[in-house]
């Protein structure tokens, strides 16, 4: 009894006991880890709604970016490029892929200044440099920069002019927005060509005019070089002879404007126009004419049957000679008419020249886009005027021959058929060769100026055919166009050099020079996307952009100081933040960061220049 | 029993002061836990709160962009500042004469002039006005009375829009000459010439495209009352116009685009109006129907979020005009919004 008693009491008394030490160290650590996952759970709270700001920022500039995408440069002009032989054109600047308009090289992206101005970027690329560091998943960013592409991040906001917010600008978000990269997956579209590299066709120019008059010397004109490329023989004497009666400084144009003066050149005109009418083109065309106040003039174009129960044929179509005559009669008819006092025969002739001769170049220009023989007229330019080129990548390139300062090359020129009259550039490289002017064409071929005729010409694709490789009429699903803008969010700017790196190198296809150093573009000179913000020296402060070139002044004055390589290419960093302080961040440029996707956004990549309005 | 009674003895001293360590301990953890927690919590619901608001607003102003309901709302008269006949506005209806056929083919919708010296008083070029203008009859008119009535009726904005691209922005008048506002001046204030072409940076009788007319500049329009009354619907606003004349030929500040975006007042709406005290204020402002800017307050620490961006494709003006049932003859021309139509309706 005395042990069961003792056995009870200890029991009892062990029933009663206070916890120990142990079970409330173990219990706290069971509450400490309770409340560190509470903890740890809170940071993931907030990063899911930051991550839902993010991917409304994202799917906005996406919005943005793709949409204004659609309209890019309508000027026809300040994108073409000419060069004298194709491998020296470092083609077309202004290509219409999504990747050149987010580097702000595409001048479309100003809805309030027009569809020109000085390049805005919307993006600036993210040194290729800081872009290696970065890691995602399925290494689709590595596979981005294989591929030559780019990321780009979100300009910062600059309150003292650049790319800045407020109503006069574009395009700003919220700061952290500034943690969102954007790149491109998917391969870009082989684009038609914005024009072919030696001749930026199609030209325009007001209907009617005189013959086309690019300067004063030697009355030279650039329808007589085409002239004496393309025309028959028989026309050039009486065509020259009316533009000699125009041309700029000539005794016949300085005569005055009294109708006596004005008769000689009228009766070049109806010359030459009779003639050029009369003469049949390669497919026996010619334009009949009859009598209007007493002067011959052209007559309507005929009816053209329904194309799909009578297929119109070359027979429909004009020749550039006969348009071109046509255009300058209807010039000196209005010039003629005009130094009457009052309406009268001479107002007649005019009108009959000027309705005839519109319609019958209209019917030129819309028939065919593969012929270039004549001026198409600038108040009717259209979407047919345009002729659908691509680059041959299936045939051997065009390869400059050791005579060239460097070896050059390029893709011939693909095109649905035969190019007619394709003549000479228009730019400089059109230019005769003369006692006055530099040298830049001699291709003199029995006494005819060709130009560079013959490197418009060794451009086409001879094989097996010019349109063996093109593409772009051929029939396409939807998803073949499709291309993905990926944004991701990483926090590269807390790199120690995050500003201090150089900017991404610009592409030669930005130059508007050619291989040999000429300019041949007159669009705005090109500089690194990130020109507003550069630094403007190496100094371990850096001077803070803000003074001319990359600050304030940048949209008056866009041009970038070409004595100043460095800054054009922003070889010091740019202000990356938008503090105008030169900063650096905590992470080693040794460490690899991971960038989380934000959102993918598809959108169609098209092949082919356009706008809509 | 002296195990016992020695097991019933009260607490020690550091065992009393032990136990409440650690309940102070306890009790400042699940506090400190509380109230981070909710402090979180009431952080990351604020945040959601922010998000939808933003949703909200970038959406809204998406919907503003593509109906223009901000210049001219069909449901509210009130709301229907340029729909005034006192002066050209955006949202007339057009006059007959007006044919909106723009079929390139068409003769009538080609520009018969040059690309200088249209003056009637100069025919060194020779005499255009015979071939097209108001004083012609029949399709050599049509180019010059959609020029006219677009212009005079809608103002400069509309007249860009409704034109095709390529179109010459020129035309003869009743007396055969190149109406003044399509000749460069530079004494642009005075906004009763209803200036279009702006200064003399061509020459004063070179025919424009739309390409001159908008390079680095921009035509504007806003419902503000006092803007109208001075012209707006008539002005140019060049974008490096001070740099371009000096500030000393600078004669109208209001010409200057950087200026005219401070000058002008963006369509404004509140999006948060009532609301409770703690929600942020969301605000949205459309510039131009085409600069939308989302802004977003919170009152509680005064952070503000913009978002600012633009969108390329919207609603053109004609568009909008067609949502409206104003150029449709068919149509009651009543203003208000229109059933979806097919495409050969409009």
């Amino acid at each position: 009894m005395t042990a069961c008693r003792t056995v009870c009491t200890c029991s009892r008394f062990r029933s009663r006991q206070a916890f120990t030490l142990f079970e409330i160290a173990i219990s706290l650590a069971l509450m400490a880890i309770g409340v560190t996952t509470t903890l740890l759970l809170l940071p993931m709270m907030l990063r899911a709604q930051q991550h839902a700001r993010l991917e409304t920022i994202a799917a906005t500039v996406a919005l943005q970016i793709t949409s204004m995408a659609k309209n890019p440069e309508t000027a026809f002009w300040a994108q073409s490029l000419e060069a004298e032989k194709a491998w020296q054109n470092p083609t077309h600047m202004d290509a219409f892929d999504l990747e050149r308009f987010m580097e702000g090289e595409a001048q479309a992206n100003s809805p309030l200044a027009g569809f020109e101005s000085p390049a805005k970027p919307l993006f600036n690329p993210l040194p290729p440099a800081i872009a290696r560091r970065l890691d995602a998943e399925n290494d689709e960013i590595a596979q981005i920069l294989n591929q030559g592409g780019r990321l780009y991040y979100l300009p910062p906001d600059i309150s003292n002019g650049g790319i800045g917010p407020g109503p006069g600008k574009t395009f700003s978000v919220p700061r952290e927005g500034q943690q969102l990269v954007f790149g491109v997956v998917g391969l870009a579209q082989q684009n038609c060509l914005l024009n072919h590299p030696s001749r930026a066709w199609p030209m325009h120019d007001f209907w009617p005019s005189p013959p086309i008059v690019f300067d004063a010397f030697d009355g030279w004109n650039v329808e007589m070089a085409d002239a004496k490329v393309n025309w028959p023989n028989a026309l050039l004497t009486d065509a020259q002879a009316f533009c000699d009666a125009v041309a700029y400084n000539s005794p016949a144009r300085n005569a005055g404007t009294a109708p006596a003066a004005l008769d000689a050149a009228f009766l070049l005109a109806r010359t030459f126009a009779e003639k050029a009418c009369a003469m049949p083109g390669p497919d026996g065309q010619t334009i009949p004419m009859i009598a209007v106040g007493g002067f011959n003039a052209p007559v309507m174009p005929p009816a053209l049957a329904n194309p799909e129960a009578t297929p119109w044929t070359a027979k429909d179509q004009p020749t550039p000679y006969q348009v071109i005559a046509l255009r300058w009669l209807a010039f000196a008819a209005a010039r003629r008419a005009g130094a009457q006092t009052t309406p009268d025969n001479y107002g007649a002739f005019a009108v009959a020249c000027h309705d005839a001769g519109l319609a019958w170049q209209q019917r030129y220009a819309a028939m065919d886009a593969c012929d270039w023989g004549a001026v198409r007229a600038f108040q009717q330019a259209g979407a047919m005027d345009f002729p659908l080129l691509q680059y041959d990548f299936f045939a051997p390139a065009l390869i400059s021959g050791a005579a060239e300062d460097a070896k050059d090359f390029s893709w011939l020129v693909s095109s649905p058929r035969k190019v007619n009259n394709s003549g000479r550039a228009w730019g400089m490289y059109g230019w005769v060769v003369n006692t006055t002017t530099p040298t830049i064409s001699t291709n003199i071929i029995g006494g005819r100026d060709y130009g560079n005729h013959a490197g418009i010409e060794s451009a086409w694709s001879a094989g097996p055919s010019i349109n063996s490789h093109f593409t772009l009429c051929d029939r396409f699903a939807p998803a073949e166009r499709a291309r993905q803008l990926v944004a991701w969010t990483v926090d590269w700017q807390s790199y120690e050099d995050f500003e201090e790196t150089p900017c991404a190198p610009m592409d030669a296809k930005q130059s508007i020079f050619d291989s040999r150093g000429t300019y041949v573009n007159m669009s705005w000179t090109r500089a690194t996307a990130e020109r507003a913000i550069v630094w403007r020296n190496n100094t371990a402060g850096r001077a803070a952009a803000g003074t001319g070139y990359g600050g304030p002044n940048y949209e008056a004055d866009p041009l970038p100081d070409f004595d100043n390589i460095a800054l054009v290419l922003g070889s010091f960093g740019a202000d990356r933040n938008g503090n105008a302080s030169f900063d650096h961040g905590p992470t080693p440029r040794t460490t690899r960061m991971r960038a989380e996707v934000v959102g993918r956004y598809t959108f169609y990549d098209p092949r082919l220049f356009m706008a809509v309005k | 029993m002296r195990n016992y009674a020695s097991s019933s003895r009260a607490f020690t001293l550091v065992e009393l002061i032990f136990s409440i360590a650690l309940g102070l301990l306890i009790c400042y953890a699940a506090f400190a836990t509380f109230r981070l927690t909710s402090g979180t919590v009431n952080r990351a619901k604020q945040m959601s709160l922010e998000n939808r608001l933003l949703r909200v607003g970038i959406l809204r102003a998406l919907e503003a962009a593509d109906t223009w309901a901000m210049y001219d709302d069909p449901w509210r008269a009130t709301a229907q500042p340029l729909r005034t006949t006192t002066d050209s506005n955006p949202f007339r209806p057009l006059p007959n004469t007006v044919n909106l056929d723009l079929t390139s083919t068409a003769p009538g919708n080609w520009w018969r002039g040059q690309p200088v010296g249209n003056n009637v008083s100069s025919t060194a070029y020779g005499c255009y006005p015979l071939f097209s203008g108001l004083a012609r009859l029949g399709a050599r008119s049509t180019y010059a009375k959609r020029m006219q009535g677009l212009m005079d009726t809608l103002g400069h904005q509309a007249l860009l829009d409704y034109a095709p691209l390529n179109s010459v922005f020129m035309y003869f008048d009743a007396s055969d000459a190149i109406p003044a506002a399509m000749q460069a001046t530079n004494f642009l204030n005075d906004p009763t010439q209803k200036i279009l072409y702006g200064f003399n940076d061509l020459g004063r009788d070179i025919a424009r495209g739309f390409r001159q007319l908008t390079w680095a500049r921009s035509f504007l329009i806003t419902t503000d009352k006092g803007l109208l009354a001075n012209g707006v619907n008539h002005k140019y606003f060049y974008a490096t116009y001070q740099a371009y004349l000096g500030a000393a030929n600078n004669q109208d500040p209001a010409f200057d685009l950087n200026e005219a975006t401070q000058i002008l007042v963006a369509e404004q709406e509140s999006l948060t109006t009532p609301k409770p005290a703690a929600w942020p204020d969301l605000n949205l402002s459309v510039f131009n129907n085409n600069i939308l800017t989302v802004t977003l307050r919170n009152p509680v620490d005064g952070t503000v979020s913009t978002m600012h961006f633009a969108v390329g494709v919207t609603t053109t003006l004609r568009g909008a005009r067609q949502q409206r049932g104003l150029d449709n003859a068919a149509l009651a021309t009543t203003g208000a919004w229109q059933p979806q139509l097919p495409w050969s309706a409009l």
